[in-house]
């Protein structure tokens, strides 16, 4: 009992000696200056506040319900309400001496500073009352004490957290813009929102830390105590620049440690504005768009460009049933309930099949039907999709006489009409779609007045008219030759085939260049049935004309029965020997494909003979010119011929006209008429260049000869 | 024998029993939370694509148009005026600062500095500096993004271009375009998602081979189907002469029904899968020569693309043929142009091959442009790596050559998200060293699947015990070009 009793005594006279120690500071407070150790017990106050909070709700709680224990709790209350008036004096002590610091709101501080002295105070007369029996007065005390522990704790966050630091989850947290991109001004809708969430609590006109205010342009230009905190001559040493970017540890970093820290956006914002000299008019879209705060700015306006679909959803069943080889229904991702329709597969498309996406028709928003064959008719299908964004029909074939169906669409953003050849209705119903983002009319047959109307009726829409072909004149690529072999029997067919419709393929069967003067036109198939060399050109309005192609056919004849070479190949050009030349195999122009024989140090030398007499009308040697690998037309060709009585006689010599240049590669062939009777041999020489002439690279070194072919008719 | 009879009748084996047990119990909990639709589909693969993309794509499709063999970057789109004035000079050791050398100039005892053969003049609203070869891409410059901030580890080509396929320098792992295929499959199921197209030019060639457009690890559907300039673009897809259409149809009728039998008799699901791989070869049979039919393109495209896209296997072809593989929902198109390794005779060789490429690749933008496809499309042009600012070889004033060159190179892309008329990144006066804004070969690949609305650190596939990935465990998004 005497233990209890000395406690209490304990606690009055504390409390008798706290009252009059708190009276003193109040009055007295810009008269005292803290010696450094009761500055550290200042500095507990954060902590010790816990007690009494706990304290005075506990004593509250006894004090109302004082049936909670079950026998009497008088004694227990007396020693609960003194201990927790004893640590809200200890608490109340401390923050007077904390409050002397620097750094604090004056205007927070002050309210947070009464209340709490409030707190001591009427707990001090509620301890009194309940001690002396006047229950009304002790009942209205602890009411007050407890609602005044909630406001002076709320100040108190609010002062070393921030203002609104209980409430900010579920304020409003306005970080993009509340204007479009194109309206927004890089002060006004950036800087100043940023500026206001995490700097202005501090400095403002009640509140001005540092003497610095944040809360307008022209306080922040005339800056604080420390000077100015943009410097418009150096941005890069402004003073928030560096105050921002000091890490957090530091007791210059701002916002200061426990207050709302700006995010790593809002510093590049902030940093990339000042550095690019701080200008608070200029709209952020007049910013070059390869400067960083431009770059920054606009990512804060993406959400607004992402269109948020809020209708239902398809169910997947409808999806799934609506999906097919040729047709893909699918959501423009995963979480999207819009949807994407492409159509594939010309030969399969049914228009009427437009008809089952009326199951989706709100969830269709991107419908792709390019390259499918459409009639303006089946345009009317399109009507029923009122969220369709953007209409693909490049190519559908429609005049746009259907377009009517499309004018409702309110929400089509973009549509393609490429490729298709547009009637006067079409124009009309596309001046009224003025909601159009894009238009696109490449090739679609309207006239330059049509579109610079077009154009004035839809200021604002983006009409890409393409490609328009600026007259610069293009060559032609040469026709393609197609035949089935080139050494035939009899007689063969040759094509000639252009991938332009519109041209026109020349060709010559005599060895000359096809061109106006000169030339057969090409009108069909022709059979040929004799050796030819075959020379073609294609021509057309609007282009010049393409280069030759020419293809050299061999009519295949009499084969000798015994061939020997007199002189042998080179050994790296061997081929199939003798047999290769009879083989009515053509080698390509690759001269080491292995259908060529090859001759250099010697002549190519040869004899064929029959074991019965012939008459014989011409020989032809298909050789090769592959100038840059030395291998040119023969220097001489000589062919000796066997009559019957067994003696040989010259019957040509040709000396082959020589290029001046390094020409195309071509397959060409050297074709002598002889009409002779009666010969049972024949003998052949062909001898390579030597020297090759000074034009060549290789001048002064032999030339080679290549053959792959001699036919005998 | 028993054993397999058993196992016949129960439509069941050890093994199957095995990975359905422990996939099915380990996934049960977690899986249903995470992927709802878990059992209602197949699961596994079925169910990462039903979560795929990961936002909003976008592009829908890519067309890449590989520049085979690295071409220049000094002689294109980075403008270093420097190296014309210090033309001769030695490359100062500080910026060099000891970097590997190819065999080809590591015995090299001087590297005299090399400036551009051929005149730059600024384009567009940005005054982009283009060099004078590629006049048509200057044109349409304010359609582009040109990035002279790539930078890779490779320093010669098959290193080089695996890295920029397939994310890491040697191996066998899939390709961009298979992963695609993978994480977003086809949007047309008549055609393959990924294919490929090659063409040759006339410089100093590089080989190119299928390890670039492999499946690495992935099903082998998602490989990169290559087109060819014959008359049969695919292989082995035309009916043989005299089977019909219809006859084709019966005979595939009549094995599906025998595929089926099997399949009730075994229930294998690679039964099912060769099913449909059957079909889909029925329907590339129409769609195939659809697409590769470019008789009736209109005579402004020709003209657009040049003439040469009128002859098969040339860059202009392959550029027309890939618009009308994308428009006709083709994920991701491939070229390889060769011919861009120029280690001498620069000057004479590179015009041929901006000549080869320049008009055609500036005619596929304004293409997909016309037709409103160039805001789902994307569109890169670059090579392997750069080339050095220094020569190999004997220097003349007309004449020199250019080393691989890893640290600093050009590439440019459009459409699909990327801004357009923008210029990216800066290298020092030399061209040497990037001093702003570097994108790694991973930067970029993670910066393509964003556009294509893949997180690229969540597109992942278990391979030999641990999960792969295309940016390995690098890349970071260059959200600075994204529009």
């Amino acid at each position: 009992m005497t233990q209890n009793r000395k406690i209490v005594s304990f606690l009055e006279n504390s409390l008798i000696v706290f009252n009059g120690l708190i009276l003193a500071f109040v009055i007295g407070k810009q008269y005292i200056s803290l010696p450094p150790f009761l500055e550290v017990f200042g500095r507990m106050h954060p902590l010790l506040l816990h007690f009494p909070i706990v304290l005075l709700v506990l004593a509250g709680l006894l004090f109302w319900f004082p049936k909670i224990l079950d026998h009497n709790s008088n004694s227990l209350l007396q020693i609960l309400l003194l201990l927790s008036l004893f640590f809200t004096g200890l608490t109340v002590i401390a923050g007077l001496f904390l409050s002397a610091e620097e750094g604090y709101v004056q205007e927070d501080l002050q309210n947070h500073q009464w209340t709490g002295l409030l707190v001591f105070w009427l707990g001090s007369v509620w301890y009194l009352a309940w001690a002396k029996g006047k229950s009304i007065l002790a009942k209205t005390m602890s009411v007050s004490v407890l609602v005044l522990v909630l406001v002076t704790g709320h100040l108190g966050a609010s002062l070393t957290h921030g203002e609104d630091f209980l409430l900010f989850p579920i304020s409003s947290k306005v970080s993009a813009p509340v204007v479009s991109l194109e309206e927004a001004v890089a002060y006004d809708h950036i800087i100043r929102p940023i500026l206001e969430q995490k700097c202005v609590s501090c400095h403002k006109a009640s509140k001005q830390k540092g003497d610095l205010r944040l809360d307008e342009v022209r306080f922040i230009l005339a800056g604080g105590k420390n000077g100015d905190v943009i410097d418009l001559e150096n941005p890069e040493n402004s003073e928030i620049l560096q105050r921002i970017s000091l890490p957090i540890e530091e007791e210059e970093h701002m916002p200061p440690k426990g207050k709302p820290q700006l995010t790593e956006t809002e510093i590049q914002l902030l940093e990339t504005w000042i550095l690019e000299n701080a200008l608070f008019e200029k709209k952020v879209v007049e910013y070059p768009e390869t400067s960083p705060f431009f770059t920054f700015a606009n990512t804060l306006f993406d959400d607004k460009k992402e269109e948020v679909y809020d209708f239902d959803f398809a169910s997947k069943k409808t999806i799934t049933g609506l999906n097919h080889e040729y047709r893909v229904v699918q959501a423009l991702y995963p979480d999207s309930p819009a949807l994407r329709v492409s159509y594939f597969g010309k030969a399969q498309f049914d228009a009427a099949s437009l008809d089952e996406l009326k199951k989706i028709n709100i969830q269709l928003v991107d419908l792709n039907l390019q390259n499918m064959s459409l009639k303006d008719e089946d345009l009317s299908y399109l009507s029923h999709f009122q969220n369709l964004k953007i209409l693909n029909l490049n190519f559908t074939g429609i005049n746009g006489s259907g377009l009517q169906h499309v004018q409702d669409l309110k929400k089509l953003k973009s549509l393609s009409l490429t490729g298709n050849n547009l009637s006067e209705d079409a124009v009309n119903y596309l001046k009224k779609l003025s909601h159009l983002e894009a238009l696109f009319i490449w090739n679609t047959g309207l006239d330059n007045k049509t579109i610079a109307e077009l154009k004035s009726e839809l200021p604002k829409t983006k009409i890409e008219t393409g490609y328009s072909d600026d007259g610069e004149i293009y060559q032609l690529n040469p026709p393609e030759i197609k035949a089935e072999k080139a050494i035939f029997t009899g007689e063969m067919e040759i094509n000639l085939k252009h991938p332009i419709g519109s041209v026109s393929i020349f060709y010559t069967l005599d060895n000359t260049i096809p061109d106006s003067s000169n030339h057969i036109l090409y009108e069909g198939p022709f059979k040929i049935d004799k050796n030819i060399t075959l020379r073609t050109r294609a021509f057309a309005d609007g282009w010049s004309g393409s280069d030759e192609k020419s293809a050299v056919f061999l009519k295949s004849g009499i084969k000798p029965d015994e061939v020997t070479f007199l002189q042998s190949p080179d050994k790296r050009f061997k081929a199939n020997g003798t047999a290769t030349l009879f083989d009515l195999e053509k080698g390509d122009e690759e001269f080491s494909s292995g259908s060529w024989l090859g001759f250099r140090q010697n002549p190519m030398e040869i004899k064929m003979e029959f074991n019965e007499t012939r008459t014989i009308n011409n020989i032809a040697f298909s050789l090769l010119e592959v100038g840059a690998s030395y291998i040119v037309p023969p220097y001489k060709i000589e062919i000796w011929s066997t009559g019957k009585d067994g003696t040989e006689r010259l019957i040509q010599t040709d000396f082959p006209e020589q290029p001046e240049k390094i020409r195309k590669n071509q397959v060409f062939l050297k074709e002598y008429p002889i009409k002779k009777e009666n010969v049972s041999a024949i003998r052949a020489k062909l001898s390579p260049v030597n020297p090759l002439p000074k034009w060549h690279p290789g001048a002064g070194e032999k030339g080679w000869v290549f053959i792959d072919e001699i036919l005998i008719n | 024998m028993e054993k397999e009879q058993l196992e016949h009748g129960l439509n069941q084996n050890r093994r199957k029993f095995l990975s359905k047990v422990s996939l099915g119990i380990g996934s049960l909990a977690l899986g249903s939370l995470l992927i709802p639709d878990l059992f209602k589909g197949k699961g596994g693969e079925d169910a990462l694509m039903a979560a795929l993309p990961h936002f909003a794509p976008k592009a829908k499709r890519i067309i890449y148009l590989f520049q085979n063999g690295a071409p220049s970057q000094l002689e294109s789109f980075d403008y270093k005026p420097m190296l014309n004035q210090q033309m001769g000079q030695e490359l100062p050791e500080s910026i060099r600062m000891g970097q590997r050398l190819t065999g080809m100039t590591a015995g090299q005892s001087s590297f005299p500095l090399v400036g551009s053969y051929y005149g730059f003049m600024q384009y567009g609203e940005h005054r982009a500096w283009i060099s004078d070869i590629f006049p048509h891409t200057a044109k349409v410059v304010d359609d582009i993004c040109i990035i002279k901030s790539m930078h890779t580890e490779a320093i010669n080509h098959d290193p080089a271009l695996t890295f920029f396929q397939t994310g890491a320098q040697v191996g066998n792992r899939p390709s961009m375009g298979a992963w695609l295929s993978y994480g977003l499959g086809s949007e047309n199921n008549n055609l393959p998602s990924f294919c490929v197209l090659l063409s040759r030019g006339k410089g100093n060639g590089q080989g190119v081979y299928s390890k670039l457009w492999t499946n690495g690890f992935l099903d082998s559907v998602h490989q990169g189907v290559q087109f060819s300039a014959s008359e049969d673009p695919v292989l082995y897809l035309s009916d043989p002469k005299g089977m019909n259409r219809e006859d084709r149809r019966r005979m595939l009728d009549h094995l599906s029904s025998l595929n089926e039998v099997n399949y009730q008799e075994f229930g294998d699901p690679e039964i099912q899968a060769k099913i449909q791989q059957y079909e889909m070869a029925f329907r590339m049979q129409t769609a195939v020569p659809e697409v590769t039919d470019i008789s009736k393109e209109p005579d402004s495209i020709i003209k657009m693309y040049g003439p040469d896209c009128l002859v098969p296997g040339t860059y202009a072809a392959n550029c027309l043929l890939a618009r009308k593989l994308s428009e006709s929902g083709v994920r991701f198109v491939q070229l390889y142009h060769q011919g861009w390794d120029q280690h001498g005779n620069l000057p004479r060789e590179m015009i041929n091959q901006a000549n080869d490429v320049d008009q055609a690749s500036a005619a596929l933008i304004t293409d997909l442009k016309q037709r409103g496809l160039l805001d789902e499309t994307l569109v890169i042009w670059g090579g392997e790596f750069g080339r050095t600012n220094y020569c190999q070889g004997k220097i003349q004033l007309d004449n020199y050559g250019r080393d691989h060159h890893p640290r600093a190179f050009s590439i440019w892309m459009a459409g699909g998200g990327v801004k357009s008329g923008m210029v990216y990144g800066e290298t020092d006066e030399f061209g040497y060293n990037i001093v702003e804004n570097p994108v790694h070969i991973h930067d970029f690949q993670a910066t393509v699947l964003h556009l294509m609305g893949i997180d690229h650190e969540r597109l992942t596939f278990k391979h030999l015990g641990r999960r792969y990935r295309l940016t390995d465990v690098h890349g970071k998004v260059v959200n600075d070009i994204l529009v």
